[in-house]
C-alpha cells in the first residue's frame, strides 16, 4: 500500500523544502502565548482597536491561545541577531464559530527576513518563487494596501495562477492569499534590534487555505476531524 | 463603511469615474472593497476601512479625499483645510470637563426655536442608502454630519436640563459607582467609574454615555424647542472600554475609539448647526467650549534613499514629489530629506515608514518589480521539533499509518479557557488518547471504504497540562470485530517497538490500552547528528480531493470458480471494468484451489455521492457483474 499523507503535513513538507533553498530556517513557539508576545511586542497595545482584528481565546491568568504565528517572529528575534530568515508553520486559535472557511483552530505559515537591505521588492521575489513551486504553476503576485499593526507598509497579497497543472476553477483568477509587509520599526526595537540599521519583511498565510487551493479541498473542517476517508485521498508519489 | 456614490460625487466639481472604477482605485490604492451594490439608483460601495485609517476615513469626506489622491479627478477642495469661524459664546450654556484625559475637546451649541419634525426626502434617502433609519430632522442632521465628515454628534433637549441663574451646565465626568442611566432604546444601564458620562451638572444626573449613546432624560422629541448640540473628542481607550464593558457598540463609539482629530469637532458642530437651522428653522444662540487644545502639527522626515531601500524601488525625486503633491501634503526639501508637514486629520503618520507607505501605495505597489532575495551566506538551522516530527512521520507513513490532526479544544482538561462560548471547547486537551479513541470509533464504521482490515492512525501535537505545554505522539490501531485479534494486535506493539528503538530516550509512555498507545515526546533529547530533515514522501502530483459522500455504502461479496489459469487479477479486472462508478472498492479476501480449479472471493463496496443506494439498484449491478464473469468463463458460486 502506498503511503498516505495528511495534506497539512504534505504542504508543510513542500514549503519547508522550498524556503530552505532560499535560506529560511524553521522556527516554532508555544501555542499558549503571553499577551506581550502575541500582542504588545507586535505593536498591538491593550485597548487598541486593532485587537478587534483577532477574536482571542483568553486564559484566566491573562495569557492567550496565540491568535497568529507572529509571536514566533518575536521569540526568534529575541534570541538571534540579523541577518535572519525564518518560516514558522504552526497551530493558531480564533474564538469564532466554524463554517466551511472558518475554524476555531487552524494553521498559519509565518515568514520573516531581516537584514540591512531586505525590501518589499524582495518579498515579492520570494513569494513568486514560493507560489510557483508550491502550486507548480506560472504565477503573478500583486500587492494591495492593507493594515497589520506589526508591519509598515502593510500589504494584502493576491496571486494568479496560470498553466496546465492549475485546475480550471482557479486558472487565471486573482486570489487573496496572505497578509504581509515590512516589519514595523517599533517591533524591531521591542526585541532590541536597531531599526535604524535593520529592516525586514514578514508575511502570514493560512496553511489550510494554501492546501485547499493546491488540492481542491472545499471545507476547512476536513483537516481536523480525523476522517480517514479524507486523508486516504492523498497518496504519496511512486 | 458604506459609501454612497452620489454623496461622494457631491465633494467634487468635476466628474467622478464610475462607481466600479472608484472601487478599483480604492482597492489598489487604499482599502479593500467588499462590493458595490445598486440601491435605488445610487451605488453603495462597501469599503473595509481598517483601524489605522478609521480616524479619518469612516466618512464620505475621508473616502473622497482618497479618491482625489488616487484618481483622475478634479475639483476637490477639502472643507477641513479652510479656517473655521470663531464661535460666538453662549449666554445660556456652560460646559466643563472634570478630567482632561477623558475628553480632548468639548463644544456645545445652543439652538433655539427649533421645530422638530420629519426630515426632507433627500436626507431620508441619503441615510436610507447607508442602511440608517430616519428619526427626525435634528437627529438626522447629526447623523448626516457624522457620515459626511466623521464627527459623531449628539443633541439634547435643553429644556429638560436643570437651570441655575438661567443657565444650563453640562459636565463631562467619570460615572459614580452605583449610578445608572436609561439609554435611548436600551433600558437601564448600571455604571462604574471606568465609564465617562455627560451629566446635567445642576441636577447631577447623567444624560449620556460619553461617545457611546445618549440617555432618555434629555431626549429630543417633537415637543423640543431648544437643543444643545454636542461635538467632542472622547478618549479612545476609555470609550472602547466603556462600549466593551457595557456591550454597546455604536457608530459614534467606533469612531471615537479610533481617536479622531480635534479639528473635526469644530467643523462638525458648525456644519450640524447650520443644517439644523435650515431644517428646523432654529437659531443658533451661541457656543460653549471646554478643553481647547492647540492642534499638534506633526512633521515627519524621510529620505529618497530610505524610501527606495524599504520599497525596493528606484524612485526619483520627481516621482516622490509628484506623490507628495497628489497627497496634498506640504513639504520642504532639506538636503536629501523631505520634511513633510502632516495634515492635522492624519493621525496615523508619525514616522518615516508611515510616509514611505504613503509614497508606495500612491505611486502604485503594482510598479514594484520582484527582486530575488540574495543568498544569505548562512546555513539554515535544523528545528528539532520539526526534525523529530518528520522522522516519526516518515516511519509511520511508510508502514501504512495515517496521520490525523484533531482539535486541541476540548470539553474538559487541566487548562480552562476564560471566554470560550461553546461548552465543548471550554478547555485545552490534556491528552491525545481521547481524540484518538474517537478517530478509531468514527472510522471503523467506514472500514470497507478505507482499504485494509485495520485502522491505523497517529497524531503528533501539543497537549496542555498543569506543568505546561508538552508534545505527545498517539498511535491508534483497531480492526473489525471479525479480524484475528492476536496477530493484528502485534502491529501496534511492533510499531511501538520500532519507534522506541529509534527514539527511546525521548519517548515516555503515558497511556496504553489494547488499541491506543500515547507517548510524551521530549524533543530536546533528540540528536540530529548534524543531519538535515529527512526526505519525506511527497503527495502525488495527481492527487485531487474528491468530496466525501454523505450517504451509506452497501457491501456485497462475490465468489467465483475461475477457468483454468485465470488469475485473481483477471477476475478483479472484470469486476472493476463492469462495476460502474458506484463500485468504489474491490478487495480479494479469499482464494483457494481445489483440484485444478481456483476459487476467488471479493468484498465489493458500492457508494453514491447523490443518494442512498437501494438494494434493487445494487442487485442490478451484481447481475451485470455476474453476467460479465460467466461470459469470460468464470462460474459464479
Amino acid at each position: 500500500m502506498k503511503a498516505q499523507i495528511h495534506p497539512l503535513t504534505g504542504a508543510v513538507r513542500e514549503i519547508v523544502d522550498i524556503f530552505s533553498q532560499m535560506g529560511f530556517s524553521v522556527a516554532d513557539g508555544p501555542e499558549i502565548e503571553d499577551e506581550w508576545h502575541n500582542f504588545d511586542a507586535l505593536n498591538i497595545p491593550p485597548d487598541h482597536p486593532a485587537r478587534d482584528m483577532h477574536d482571542t481565546f483568553w486564559l484566566p491568568d491573562g495569557r492567550t491561545l496565540r491568535t497568529h504565528t507572529s509571536p514566533v517572529q518575536i521569540r526568534w528575534m529575541q534570541e538571534h541577531q540579523p541577518p535572519l530568515r525564518i518560516i514558522a508553520p504552526g497551530k493558531v486559535y480564533r474564538n469564532e464559530t466554524t463554517d466551511m472557511t472558518h475554524e476555531a483552530q487552524f494553521y498559519q505559515l509565518e515568514g520573516l527576513a531581516v537584514s540591512t537591505d531586505v525590501s518589499l521588492a524582495n518579498l515579492r521575489g520570494v513569494l513568486e518563487v514560493f507560489f510557483a513551486e508550491f502550486f507548480g504553476a506560472n504565477v503573478e503576485v500583486r500587492f494591495r494596501p492593507s493594515y497589520f499593526p506589526f508591519v509598515e507598509p502593510g500589504v494584502e497579497v493576491d496571486m494568479r495562477l496560470e498553466g496546465d497543472g492549475v485546475s480550471e476553477r482557479l486558472r487565471g483568477k486573482w486570489m487573496e492569499i496572505m497578509g504581509a509587509g515590512m516589519v514595523h520599526p517599533r517591533v524591531l526595537e521591542n526585541v532590541g534590534i536597531d531599526s535604524s540599521k535593520y529592516q525586514g519583511f514578514a508575511f502570514g498565510a493560512g496553511l489550510e487555505r494554501l492546501a485547499m487551493l493546491k488540492w481542491g479541498i472545499d471545507d476547512v473542517r476536513l483537516f481536523h476531524t480525523g476522517d480517514l476517508r479524507f486523508v486516504r485521498q492523498f497518496e504519496a508519489e511512486e | 463603511m458604506k459609501v454612497s456614490y452620489d454623496w461622494l460625487k457631491s465633494f467634487f466639481e468635476g466628474d467622478l469615474p464610475s462607481a466600479k472604477d472608484v472601487a478599483e482605485l480604492l482597492m489598489f490604492g487604499a482599502f479593500e472593497v467588499e462590493g458595490v451594490e445598486e440601491v435605488g439608483g445610487d451605488s453603495i460601495i462597501d469599503v473595509d476601512v481598517l483601524p489605522n485609517r478609521a480616524h479619518d476615513c469612516l466618512s464620505h469626506l475621508g473616502i473622497a479625499r482618497e479618491v482625489a489622491v488616487l484618481g483622475p479627478v478634479s475639483g476637490f477642495s477639502d472643507p477641513l483645510s479652510g479656517e473655521y469661524e470663531a464661535l460666538k459664546p453662549s449666554s445660556f450654556v456652560e460646559v466643563s470637563v472634570e478630567e482632561a484625559k477623558r475628553c480632548g475637546i468639548y463644544i456645545a451649541c445652543l439652538i433655539e426655536n427649533v421645530s422638530v419634525g420629519p426630515s426632507p426626502e433627500w436626507l431620508k434617502k441619503r441615510l436610507r442608502s447607508l442602511g440608517q433609519r430616519s428619526v427626525n430632522n435634528v437627529v438626522d442632521a447629526t447623523n448626516y454630519v457624522m457620515f459626511a465628515i466623521g464627527q459623531p454628534l449628539h443633541a439634547f433637549d435643553a429644556d429638560k436640563l436643570s437651570s441655575r441663574a438661567g443657565k444650563k451646565a453640562i459636565c463631562v465626568r467619570a460615572a459614580r459607582e452605583g449610578e445608572s442611566i436609561e439609554i435611548l432604546g436600551g433600558g437601564d444601564v448600571m455604571l462604574n467609574s471606568d465609564v465617562t458620562v455627560i451629566a446635567d451638572m445642576h441636577a447631577d444626573l447623567p444624560i449620556a454615555l460619553a461617545g457611546v449613546k445618549g440617555g432618555t432624560a434629555a431626549e429630543v422629541g417633537e415637543q423640543t424647542k431648544t437643543i444643545i448640540l454636542e461635538a467632542a473628542n472622547f478618549n479612545p481607550s476609555i470609550t472602547r472600554k466603556t462600549s466593551q464593558s457595557l456591550n454597546i457598540r455604536t457608530d459614534a463609539s467606533k469612531r471615537f475609539e479610533n481617536g479622531i482629530a480635534d479639528v473635526l469637532a469644530y467643523h462638525g458642530i458648525g456644519a450640524a448647526a447650520r443644517m439644523i437651522e435650515e431644517l428646523s428653522l432654529g437659531q443658533t444662540e451661541g457656543y460653549a467650549l471646554s478643553n481647547m487644545r492647540e492642534a499638534k502639527r506633526v512633521s515627519v522626515s524621510f529620505g529618497l534613499s530610505e524610501a527606495n531601500s524599504l520599497l525596493g524601488t528606484s524612485l526619483s525625486n520627481v516621482d516622490v514629489e509628484s506623490v507628495l503633491k497628489r497627497l496634498g501634503f506640504q513639504y520642504q526639501k532639506k538636503g536629501d530629506k523631505y520634511e513633510v508637514s502632516v495634515p492635522v486629520w492624519r493621525l496615523d503618520i508619525a514616522i518615516a515608514e508611515d510616509m514611505i507607505e504613503e509614497i508606495g501605495r500612491v505611486y502604485g505597489y503594482g510598479k514594484i518589480k520582484a527582486v530575488p532575495l540574495p543568498p544569505l551566506g548562512l546555513s539554515t538551522v535544523v528545528n528539532i521539533r520539526h526534525y523529530t516530527f518528520e522522522r516519526m512521520r516518515g516511519m509511520l507513513e511508510a508502514e501504512g499509518w495515517r496521520e490525523v490532526y484533531t482539535y486541541s479544544l476540548a470539553g474538559s482538561g487541566d487548562v480552562e479557557l476564560a471566554n470560550s462560548f461553546t461548552s465543548d471547547k471550554g478547555f485545552l486537551r490534556r491528552d491525545l488518547a481521547a481524540s484518538m479513541r474517537k478517530v478509531l470509533d468514527d472510522n471503523i464504521k467506514n472500514l470497507p471504504l478505507l482499504g485494509g482490515a485495520r485502522i491505523r492512525a497517529f497524531e503528533l501535537g501539543d497537549v496542555f497540562l498543569q506543568k505546561g505545554e508538552v508534545v505527545r505522539l498517539a498511535l491508534g490501531d483497531d480492526g473489525s470485530p471479525g479480524t484475528a485479534a492476536k496477530e493484528e494486535d502485534s502491529l501496534l506493539a511492533d510499531m511501538s517497538r520500532k519507534l522506541m528503538t529509534v527514539f527511546g530516550d525521548a519517548l515516555s509512555k503515558v497511556y496504553e490500552d489494547e488499541s491506543i498507545i500515547e507517548y510524551e515526546v521530549d524533543v530536546s533529547k533528540i540528536e540530529t547528528g548534524g543531519a538535515a530533515y529527512p526526505e519525506g514522501a511527497r503527495i502525488s502530483e495527481s492527487a485531487r480531493y474528491e468530496p466525501i459522500s454523505q450517504f451509506p455504502f452497501v457491501l456485497r461479496d462475490i465468489a467465483v470458480w475461475a477457468p483454468q489459469d485465470a488469475s485473481s487479477d483477471e477476475a478483479e479486472e472484470i469486476i472493476v471494468s463492469n462495476g460502474g462508478e458506484l463500485l468504489v472498492s474491490t478487495e480479494l479476501f479469499d482464494s483457494f484451489g481445489k483440484g485444478e480449479r481456483s476459487s476467488y472471493a471479493f468484498h465489493l463496496v458500492f457508494l453514491s455521492r447523490e443518494k442512498t443506494l437501494s438494494d434493487s439498484e445494487v442487485n442490478e449491478i451484481m447481475k451485470r457483474l455476474e453476467g460479465a464473469m460467466e461470459e469470460r468463463g468464470f462460474e459464479v458460486r
